[in-house]
């Protein structure tokens, strides 16, 4: 390796190697951002029993055994099945919810919010409210949140938006589709 | 301090001797050069420093550049032809005190963190972790360094074959502190280690401006 030509290129690596605040050491770019949730859309839940099982306090038996029950493949089909399953979506949401939490680094922060929301909605979608707690006024307001981001696929911002209409969020605005 | 110590502190600090003589003192840069060899046979390795560093715990840096400002001072002003003008040692130490953070310190900071991935990089390779070094290599030291695009998510998960999102972002967060314990051990070879946290709070504040 060469050795470094620039002090100002030295001031730019520390701060974003000293700094446990920023997620990563490089922000990731809009594309990047698109590409790990499609990633993770088509990642095998079987992958994440560990931090599933963590995030539920349960053992991880347990939640391979309801991977294995209700068939459920991969993030993705969790959460786009044509007859959702309440228990696939509380995994998802679990291990959504735990990449939300301050320090955690192993996923973006961004894409962890799009689980979280989308598998929220969907639950209560198919009536398995008891899946979060959180207010209707603040599921709308995340929803929102990840409605702004740019790089959301298409499927997933129609079944947020749809969602959102059921959950009387009234027609909202998305501001990706205006202009 | 021992001596081995002392020479990695020299080694770390001698590019930032130079750039201070030169850009501080606005010396030509061979009297430059002449001036830190001199002044680190005639100062440093006569033990006079390394002996007044053990009493100035934590200032040494800036102990050690007044010296170096001092030495320059007196060389030149025995140098300096009559009527030859020269800038006042009180001039030289409102000088110090505005260039120090900028030109010395920067110059530090780039000679640990250069030193801090040459280890990192030869550390992951013997360790057969060369996976490591790859991704801080080209996710964050290129593009800094070199302003190259940083390795896009997808071109990552085809060089690696992760499975999973997660895998990538451990290995990144492996990474990086991978660096910052590299960064630690090139730190430790010229302090005691009891003093290491301190200069990184230094790095931490320098780079922070």
């Amino acid at each position: 390796m060469k050795s470094p030509s620039s002090e100002h290129s030295s001031n730019a690596i520390l701060r974003v190697l000293l700094d446990s605040a920023l997620p990563e050491p490089c922000a990731w770019s809009t594309d990047d951002l698109r590409a790990v949730l499609a990633h993770m859309l088509a990642t095998p839940l079987r992958l994440e029993v560990l931090p599933i099982a963590t995030a539920l306090g349960v053992p991880a038996d347990q939640v391979a055994s309801i991977i294995n029950q209700y068939g459920c493949d991969t993030f993705g089909t969790a959460l786009n099945a044509a007859t959702p399953n309440a228990e696939a979506l509380r995994l998802v949401k679990a291990f959504a919810k735990s990449f939300l939490q301050p320090g955690q680094q192993d996923l973006p922060k961004d894409v962890a919010r799009v689980l979280y929301v989308a598998s929220i909605l969907r639950a209560r979608k198919c009536g398995a409210r008891d899946v979060s707690s959180l207010p209707n006024a603040d599921v709308t307001r995340e929803a929102r949140r990840v409605l702004t981001y740019d790089w959301l696929p298409h499927d997933l911002r129609a079944l947020i938006r749809q969602c959102i209409s059921l959950e009387g969020g009234g027609s909202m605005s998305d501001p990706q589709q205006e202009s | 301090m021992r001596l081995q110590a002392l020479e990695e502190l020299l080694s770390i600090y001698s590019p930032g001797f130079r750039t201070f003589l030169i850009q501080a003192r606005h010396i030509a840069p061979d009297e430059a050069d002449e001036l830190v060899q001199a002044f680190v046979a005639d100062k440093v390795l006569a033990a006079q420093l390394v002996r007044h560093a053990d009493q100035q715990r934590g200032k040494f840096r800036n102990f050690v550049l007044k010296s170096l400002n001092n030495f320059a001072t007196t060389r030149r002003r025995g140098q300096m032809r009559p009527g030859g003008s020269l800038e006042s040692a009180h001039d030289a130490a409102e000088q110090l005190q505005f260039t120090t953070a900028d030109v010395f310190d920067r110059q530090w900071v780039q000679q640990v963190v250069a030193d801090a991935l040459q280890m990192m990089a030869s550390d992951c390779e013997s360790r057969g972790r060369a996976d490591m070094w790859e991704i801080l290599r080209l996710r964050v030291v290129e593009p800094v360094f070199r302003g190259a695009e940083p390795l896009g998510y997808e071109q990552i998960v085809q060089l690696f074959g992760f499975d999973s999102p997660r895998q990538a972002m451990n290995l990144l967060a492996s990474a990086k502190r991978c660096f910052l314990d590299h960064l630690r051990l090139a730190i430790s070879k010229y302090v005691e280690e009891d003093r290491i946290e301190e200069e990184l709070a230094d790095l931490r504040r320098i780079v922070a401006h």
